[in-house]
């Protein structure tokens, strides 16, 4: 891993085109600023990891069988009116 | 006007027009090698579609229309995000979300709001667009507790007496 020293304002370049620059720091937090073309996506890395484990696991738990049962439900939903109980 | 056949592991060899795959400009997240889908319906008055991969017949996902489920969602996309996808006007975009349904009990199916799918339906580009900062969770359920609970016992038999067991 290449480890950089920056101050508060500098920047660092990435391969010509996308700009990181340190806004500020505060205790052990650091905001950063990235420039970067449009086709360049840039995730939190734990929202990354999290989305990613859903998609897999959404694909695991599509299933005919498992969507059928959950269209009852729902059709169930639909059937009876809210609220009206005894 | 071709028509294309794609091999799908749940629904068999499927004919669709050319028009109809849309193509993501980056993978569904976790799922690089793969980037041709097609949208199909499940069954007629389902809230719930099949993307399905052009690309690995395994590979499929449930979709919805989270308002279908009275969720209010509503989200701004970045002028990055819709520049990237070549989306000029809002009402070229078609907004959907993954299911997932858990084995245990598919009634508690959630939604993934955090990371919706966005389709230009004019260039059929698409996208999982992440709502960093949104609030909105990977994980809301499409029916919450209090309505499952308001069924009635029983309810199931008079809507659907062929499929009443609903295996606890």
């Amino acid at each position: 891993m290449l480890v950089l020293t920056r101050k508060t304002g500098q920047k660092i370049i990435i391969a010509n085109e996308i700009e990181v620059t340190i806004l500020e720091t505060k205790g052990d937090s650091v905001k950063i600023g990235i420039e970067a073309p449009k086709q360049i996506t840039i995730y939190r890395e734990e929202i990354f990891e999290e989305i990613k484990k859903s998609n897999r696991l959404a694909t695991q738990d599509a299933e005919t069988a498992r969507l059928n049962k959950a269209i009852e439900a729902v059709n169930l939903i639909k059937t009876s009116p809210p609220a009206k109980e005894g | 006007m071709a028509n294309k056949i794609i091999q799908t592991a749940r629904f068999g060899e499927v004919s669709v027009d050319e028009d109809r795959i849309i193509n993501f400009i980056e993978p569904i997240l976790g799922f690089s090698d793969s980037a041709r889908y097609v949208i199909l319906d499940h069954a007629e008055d389902s809230p719930f579609k099949w993307l399905q991969s052009a690309d690995d017949p395994e590979l499929a996902f449930v979709v919805t229309n989270p308002k279908l489920f009275d969720i209010d969602y509503e989200f701004t996309l970045s002028d990055e995000t819709a520049e990237h996808l070549a989306l000029h006007s809002a009402d070229d975009a078609l907004v959907m979300t993954i299911v997932n349904i858990p084995q245990e009990d598919p009634s508690k199916m959630t939604t993934n709001l955090l990371g919706p799918i966005v389709v230009n339906q004019a260039s059929r580009k698409a996208l999982q667009v992440v709502l960093h900062d949104s609030g909105y969770s990977t994980k809301t359920r499409l029916i919450p507790d209090e309505v499952l609970q308001q069924q009635p016992k029983g309810a199931s038999s008079v809507s659907s007496p062929a499929s009443a067991d609903k295996g606890e």
